[in-house]
Order: C-alpha cells, then sequence, then structure tokens
C-alpha cells in the first residue's frame, strides 16, 4: 500500500512490518534504486507517437468522451511501482518490462491521437513484453488507483496475437 | 587549458535478494496461481490421450477394445478424473479471465463483463450438448 495514503490508526495495534519495495536492489534501509522501472517506462514510449506532426493551424484533436473512456483507467497511473513490487514475474525475470510500463503502453496505444502501436508491438511482442505476463493478477490487487494492469497487458496480448496471425496469413498469402 | 577532470556517477553496493524457489506457499493467491499453471500440464495430457483415442478408433475394433481395457484399469481411471477435475478449473479460469482480454463495444456502450463471460460458457455448453446429443442418437 501507499504510505502516503495509510493511516496508522488503521492499522492499530498492529503489528506493522515496514520493509523497502520488493523486486528493485536496497541502496540502503527504504531506499530502493528504480532506474530499472524508469528505461522500461522510456522503452514502451508513453507518449503520443506521431508519424507526422499536425499543423497549427488545423487546430487541436478531437476526441469523443467514448474514445477516451477506452484508456482513461490506464492515465490514472502514478507510477508509484506497487505493481511491480506485487509481480512476482518481474522478481524472478528482472528483464520484464512490468506491469506499469505495459499499462501506459497500452494507455497511448488505445489513445486515438497516437500512431506509435506498431513501433511499441514490434518492441513489446515478444519474452520479455506481454508475453512473460503469466496472469497472476496481483498487480492490479496492488494497484492503488484502479489502473488495472493484468487487464490491460491481456488485451494488449489479445492485440498482439490478432497481429501475428494476421501477419502469417498475409505471408502465406503471398 | 581544459580540464580532464571527471566525475564518476555514484554507485552505492546494492542488496537484491533472490527469490527463494518456493516463494509461492508464502500466499493462497500464489498457490491458487501455482495450481492454475500446472492444470495446463492436465490439458496437455488429455489432448495426447484424446489423440491417442481417435488413432485406436481408426486402427479397427480389436485396437479400440484394448484401449477401452486400458483406460478402466482403476489407476487409469484415477488419473482421468484428476485430469478431467484440473482440465474443468483451467476452463472455469480461463472463461471468468476472458473479460480481461476482450472489451466489445457496441457504438458507445461497452458490453458488460459478466455477458463476454456468459457468452463463452454458452458456447461450452451448447458444444458440449451438441456432442452429447450426437453420442445419445448416433
Amino acid at each position: 500500500m501507499l504510505t502516503c495514503a495509510a493511516f496508522l490508526t488503521k492499522y492499530a495495534p498492529g503489528p506493522i512490518r515496514v520493509e523497502p519495495l520488493a523486486h528493485f536492489p536496497v541502496v540502503r534501509d527504504l531506499v530502493t534504486e528504480v532506474t530499472d522501472f524508469v528505461d522500461k517506462l522510456k522503452h514502451v514510449k508513453p507518449w503520443v507517437v506521431r508519424e507526422e506532426d499536425k499543423p497549427l493551424e488545423e487546430g487541436e484533436f478531437k476526441q469523443t468522451p467514448a474514445e477516451l473512456s477506452d484508456f482513461k483507467s490506464y492515465t490514472m497511473c502514478i507510477n508509484c511501482m506497487l505493481c511491480y513490487s506485487a509481480c512476482p514475474v518481474y522478481g524472478l525475470e528482472p528483464g520484464f518490462a512490468g506491469p506499469a510500463a505495459l499499462a501506459l503502453a497500452q494507455r497511448y496505444n488505445l489513445d486515438n491521437r497516437d500512431e506509435g502501436n506498431d513501433e511499441r508491438m514490434a518492441r513489446l511482442s515478444n519474452d520479455e513484453g506481454i508475453w512473460s505476463c503469466t496472469m497472476v493478477g496481483e498487480c492490479s490487487e496492488a494497484c492503488p488507483k484502479d489502473v488495472d494492469p493484468a487487464g490491460a497487458i491481456q488485451r494488449y496480448k489479445l492485440a498482439g496475437a490478432a497481429e501475428w496471425w494476421k501477419s502469417f496469413i498475409t505471408r502465406k498469402g503471398k | 587549458m581544459e580540464s580532464k577532470t571527471g566525475y564518476a556517477l555514484h554507485h552505492p553496493k546494492w542488496q537484491r535478494d533472490a527469490k527463494p524457489i518456493f516463494w509461492w506457499v508464502k500466499r493462497w493467491v500464489y498457490i491458487g496461481f501455482i495450481f492454475r499453471e500446472l492444470t495446463s500440464v492436465a490439458v496437455a495430457y488429455s489432448a495426447i490421450l484424446m489423440i491417442i483415442l481417435y488413432r485406436s478408433v481408426q486402427s479397427g475394433p480389436e485396437a479400440y477394445a484394448q484401449m477401452l481395457e486400458c483406460l478402466s484399469h482403476p489407476v487409469m481411471l484415477v488419473i482421468n478424473v484428476l485430469a478431467l477435475g484440473a482440465v474443468l478449473y483451467h476452463s472455469i479460469t480461463w472463461f471468468n479471465l476472458s473479460p480481461k482480454a476482450m472489451v466489445v463495444r457496441l457504438g458507445d456502450w461497452r458490453v458488460p463483463d459478466l455477458m463476454i463471460a456468459g457468452g463463452n460458457y454458452a458456447g461450452w455448453f451448447l458444444i458440449s450438448a451438441v456432442i452429447a446429443a450426437a453420442y445419445i442418437l448416433g
């Protein structure tokens, strides 16, 4: 749980166990080294990718409430890394991109302004990306913002499988 | 003159605990997860058994009778009952997870999770009913 959002009185009379974030190397006491997470976050390009920038004269991008609702829950991620701490796969295979990074990748994939889906798929449809997730589901349980990274990754897997079949059939057809 | 003095990045000694092999026995959720993963073995076993059974049917009545005799052995019965239970558990957890992966929209309306899982169950029962009917009537 987030210590900034937890009241000790709620857990009285205890005992309470305070320990550093699991699965990250400990520098000292409760201080962990989280560069790995930051690197993985950058790797998934968590921003709106455009093949060509739209000229300013054309005005803003339009987005309907229905289009926004498709990914809104994933925008709530605050990068607290509790999902990494809860994910046994990340603990066993530190190369795994991890729940938050994949959920944020999916957040931009589902954004109708974004055009980076193919690039992200090429980066993440592999053993260190979506296919490492074994759907333990604890990331979604641990998330304090109800982001549901496990659900995001399963949706991403479905898109990855569909993409593979599409390319397989196209290859066979040639 | 340009100074060649550089700064080295501070890199404290980190402590990284290795995950013990029995990490999953600490919580019921993890035990359930490992059990769910293990049921895949039963799914593979059932698929292979089905292929062997099919081959015996192809090979004639004698081979089929021999196969049935082998399957009626008490050890095989116990194995197959356990495999059936594991396959059912695997299927149920699979169908329950399906709404996580499938987000279906009809216009602005998002089809509820219950309906997606329910659709899977309905398909399962329908196919089972057709097979059962073909067996009983045929």
